[in-house]
C-alpha cells in the first residue's frame, strides 16, 4: 500500500520541505546556530550573505571554527581569500585562532566591480576552502553571478553588507542579520534554503 | 624488356616511354640497398602560403608581392583574394584591375625564415628531432612519439590542426624517408601516409616529377625527355642519369627510395623566446590584437613544451608607426608554460591599456627559459593535459588585472607592537606558535584612530565600557618607533568589542586600534 505513496515522493516534482534534503553545509562549530542551519552549518557551494549593523559584533568568530575546518580539509586547496576587507585582517589573532596564514590571501580594490570580479575568480578558481567578499551595495545581477559561481565550486561563499542591504531581495542561499545591543548577538536568520526564519539572542556569545 | 628502356629513354628524348609505369625491381640499381639501421617516419610539413601567413590574418583582399618594377607579382593571396580571382603569379597590374581594394603586402624572407624557425621550435613538443627544409617545409620525425599521441592519425591530427589554427595553411606528406615525405607534400592533393618502406617506388613512382622540387629547369629538361613521373625516372640507367642531371639527383632519388641514409640535422631551439607579428592593418582597438597574441602564444608555449620548460617573465610590446613601441612587462610569475594562463594575463594587461597610437605589429619575448617538469598522469595514461591549474595562477589573475600591490597574504612578525607584528609578505617565522598573551582583535585598523572623551572617559558613539585589565605594551625604543601603551578591550552600548589604548605618554590620549570581529 505504500508503495504508490513512495513513487509519488520520489518523482522530483514533488516538493516535500525541509524532509529529505540532503544540503551540503560545513558545521559553524556553535551548536545553536547549527540547530538552526539547514544542513546543519554554512552552505557549501552556496552563497551565504550577512548583514550587519555594524563591525566589532562578532561576526568573524562566527566563522572561525568552520573556516579553520574547511582550511584543514582543504589542504593544498584550502585557500581562504578575503576580498575588499574593510580592516586588516590581523595574523597574530587569526594564528591564535588556529587558522594557517600561509593559505590566506587579501585582496585590495578600488572599485565595486573589481571586488565582484576578484571574487567569482576565486569561486571558479576550485582553490578556495572560502571566498569572504565585503561590498556594499551589490546589485541584484551581480549577486546571482556569485550565487552562480558559489555553485560552481564546493567553498564556503560569505558576502557581508551593510544594513542598508536589509530592504533588497537577495538571491543568496542563506541569509543572516546581525546585530547587537548591550544584551549581546542576536543573530537573525533571514532566509535560508529548506529552512525557517529565527531570531537567535546569545548575550554568552564568547567574548574574545 | 628493362634493357630495351634502358637503351631508349635517354637517347630520344623526345619519344615518350608509352610503357606503363612498373615496379623497378631492385637488381636494376647496382647500388647496394642500405637498409636504415633505425625505423623511421617523417611527416614533412609544407607551409605554401608562408609568405601570407607570416601576417596575422585578415578579412579584406591580401596578397604578398615580390620583385622590381614591371615585374612585381604575387606570390601569394589570401582567401578572399582567391574568390576575387587572383592568383600567385600574376603581374601586380592585372590584379590590381581585378580586385581594386587590393592591399599588398611585401615579401619579407627573412621574416619567413624567423617564422620558419620558430614553428621548428614549436614542433619539438612533438618530436625530439625536427628538421628545417628552406625555405618553406619542416620535418618531424614521428616514429618514437607514435605510443605517446595515440597513433599516426591522432598525431598528424594534432600537428595539423594546432597549425591550422594558428592560421598557417599546411599540406602535409608522411613517408619513411625524409625525401619522400617531402615529395609527397608537393603532390598537391592530400596523400595517404606512406609508412612501408616496402611500397616506397610504387607510391612515389605515381608523382609528377614537380614534386622533386628539382628546380624549373630541369623539370622542362625531364620534360624533354618525355619523363614526367618520379617512375619515369627510376627507369633510366643509373649512369646517364647521373650524367646528364648531376649525381646529387641521383642521390636525392636513392634518399628518398631509402637506398642510401639521408642524415637530417636536427634544429635545435633558442634559450629564448622571440618574435615579432605584423598585423595587416593598423588597429587601436586591443580586441583586434588578440589573435595574433593567440598565435605568438601558442607558438611561445609550444616552444616551452619541447624544451620542458617554463618562463616567469614576459615582455609584450606593441609597434607603432612612430614613436617607441608601447612595452607591457609581466615580472615575476610563477614558472608557467599555461597557454590559457598566459593568455589571460597578457590580455588582461592589453584590455586596461590605453593605446596612445595605432599598433602595427607586436612582439613576444620571453625571459629565460627554466625547467619545469610536467604534471603527474595516472598509471593508466589519463588524458593529456596540458594545463596545470594552482593557486599561483588564481594570484595571478588577480595580481595581473588589480596590480601587485592589491594581493598579498599575511604572516607573522616576532614583535611586540601590534602594529609590527604582522607583515603583508614573506616567510612566517620559525618558531611562532600561539604565545600566551591577551587576546587580539581580528580586525586592525591602518592607524590608529583618536578617540573623544568625555568627562576622561573614551567615547565611541557613545561611552566605551572598559572591560578591566590593561595589557601594557611598552617596547621599541631602539629604533625610534618606541611605544607606551595600555591596551584595553571595550565594549560600546550597540555591542560592538573594541580594542583601545591609551598613550601612557600623553596620558589624555585614547585610541581605537582593533575591533574584535
Amino acid at each position: 500500500m505504500n508503495d504508490p505513496l513512495q513513487a509519488l515522493l520520489c518523482n522530483p516534482g514533488v516538493w516535500r520541505g525541509r524532509a529529505g534534503q540532503a544540503v551540503p553545509a560545513q558545521p559553524s562549530g556553535y551548536p545553536w546556530l547549527d540547530a538552526c542551519l539547514p544542513g546543519g552549518g554554512w552552505p557549501l557551494g552556496g552563497l551565504s550573505e550577512i548583514v550587519l549593523d555594524r563591525y566589532g559584533l562578532g561576526e568573524l568568530r562566527l566563522l572561525l571554527p568552520a573556516l579553520r575546518q574547511r582550511m584543514e580539509e582543504g589542504g593544498e586547496r584550502g585557500w581562504l581569500i578575503w576580498i575588499a576587507p574593510p580592516f586588516i585582517p590581523y595574523a597574530p589573532a587569526l594564528a591564535d585562532a588556529g587558522i594557517p596564514l600561509q593559505r590566506i590571501l587579501v585582496v585590495r580594490t578600488s572599485k565595486l566591480s573589481e571586488g565582484l570580479w576578484a571574487a567569482e575568480q576565486a569561486l571558479r578558481s576550485g582553490q578556495c576552502a572560502a571566498v569572504l567578499l565585503w561590498s556594499d551595495p551589490v546589485s541584484l545581477s551581480a549577486m546571482r553571478r556569485l550565487q552562480l559561481a558559489a555553485e560552481s565550486g564546493a567553498c564556503m561563499a560569505v558576502l557581508f553588507r551593510s544594513a542598508r542591504a536589509l530592504g533588497e531581495h537577495s538571491v543568496a542561499a542563506l541569509r543572516l542579520h546581525l546585530s547587537g545591543s548591550g544584551l549581546g548577538l542576536r543573530v537573525h536568520i533571514l532566509k535560508s534554503r529548506g529552512g525557517q526564519p529565527v531570531v537567535l539572542d546569545r548575550p554568552d556569545f564568547p567574548a574574545p | 624488356m628493362a634493357k630495351s628502356q634502358e637503351q631508349s629513354l635517354p637517347l630520344f628524348p623526345d619519344e615518350p616511354s608509352g610503357s606503363a609505369p612498373a615496379p623497378t625491381p631492385a637488381s636494376q640499381i647496382p647500388t647496394p640497398v642500405r637498409a636504415t639501421a633505425k625505423q623511421q617516419l617523417w611527416l614533412a610539413l609544407r607551409l605554401p602560403r608562408l609568405a601570407l601567413d607570416i601576417f596575422a590574418p585578415a578579412q579584406d583582399v591580401v596578397a604578398v608581392v615580390e620583385g622590381e618594377g614591371s615585374q612585381r607579382s604575387l606570390v601569394a593571396c589570401n582567401a578572399p583574394a582567391l574568390v576575387s580571382g587572383l592568383h600567385a603569379g600574376m603581374g601586380l597590374n592585372a590584379a590590381f584591375a581585378l580586385a581594386p581594394g587590393l592591399r599588398v603586402l611585401e615579401r619579407d624572407p627573412a621574416r619567413e625564415q624567423a617564422s620558419l624557425e620558430r614553428l621548428a621550435a614549436w614542433a619539438g613538443q612533438f618530436t625530439s628531432w625536427v628538421s628545417l627544409v628552406a625555405p618553406d617545409a619542416l620535418l618531424l620525425e614521428l616514429h618514437g612519439s607514435l605510443r605517446l599521441f595515440g597513433g599516426l592519425s591522432a598525431l598528424q591530427a594534432r600537428v595539423v590542426g594546432r597549425l591550422e589554427r594558428q592560421g598557417y595553411q599546411v599540406q602535409q606528406g608522411v613517408a619513411p624517408t625524409p625525401l619522400a615525405a617531402l615529395w609527397l607534400s608537393r603532390a598537391g592533393r592530400p596523400q595517404p601516409p606512406l609508412t612501408d618502406a616496402g611500397s616506397l617506388v610504387s607510391r612515389l613512382g605515381h608523382l609528377p616529377t614537380q614534386c622533386l622540387g628539382w628546380g624549373l629547369k630541369q623539370n622542362e629538361q625531364l620534360d624533354r625527355l618525355g619523363v614526367r613521373s618520379i617512375a619515369d625516372c627510376l627507369r633510366l640507367p643509373r649512369d646517364g642519369f647521373a650524367r646528364r642531371f648531376g649525381p646529387p639527383r641521383l642521390q636525392d632519388l636513392d634518399r628518398a627510395l631509402g637506398r642510401m641514409p639521408d642524415p637530417r640535422p636536427g634544429f635545435v631551439a633558442p634559450q629564448r623566446f622571440r618574435a615579432e607579428i605584423e598585423l595587416p592593418a593598423e588597429t587601436d582597438s586591443s580586441a583586434r590584437l588578440l589573435p595574433a597574441l593567440e598565435r605568438l602564444v601558442e607558438e611561445m608555449v609550444g616552444m616551452f613544451r619541447a624544451c620542458e620548460g617554463g618562463v616567469d617573465s614576459l615582455d609584450l610590446g606593441l609597434l607603432h608607426c612612430d614613436g617607441p613601441p608601447t612595452r607591457i612587462s609581466l615580472r615575476r610569475l610563477s614558472l608557467t608554460r599555461d597557454r590559457r594562463h598566459i593568455l589571460s594575463l597578457l590580455a588582461g594587461r592589453l584590455e586596461r591599456q590605453i593605446l596612445s597610437a595605432p599598433v602595427l605589429g607586436l612582439t613576444l619575448a620571453s625571459g629565460m627559459i627554466r625547467p619545469l617538469a610536467g604534471p603527474t598522469r595516472g598509471l593508466l595514461g589519463d588524458a593529456l593535459d596540458e594545463d596545470e591549474a594552482a593557486v599561483p595562477m588564481l594570484v595571478e589573475r588577480l595580481c595581473v588585472r588589480l596590480g601587485d600591490a592589491a594581493v598579498h597574504g599575511l604572516c607573522l612578525v616576532p614583535e611586540h607592537r601590534p602594529e609590527a607584528a604582522w607583515r603583508r609578505n614573506g616567510r612566517n617565522a620559525p618558531g611562532q606558535g600561539r604565545e600566551q598573551r591577551a587576546a587580539r582583535p581580528l580586525w586592525m585598523l591602518d592607524t590608529p584612530l583618536g578617540l573623544e572623551q568625555r568627562n576622561g572617559q573614551p567615547c565611541y558613539g557613545g561611552p566605551l565600557r572598559l572591560i578591566p585589565g590593561p595589557e601594557r605594551i611598552e617596547t621599541g625604543w631602539w629604533d625610534g618607533g618606541d611605544v607606551a601603551r595600555d591596551y584595553y578591550q571595550a565594549r560600546t552600548i550597540h555591542g560592538e568589542c573594541l580594542w583601545i589604548y591609551q598613550d601612557r605618554r600623553e596620558r589624555n590620549c585614547w585610541y581605537l586600534h582593533g575591533v574584535f570581529g
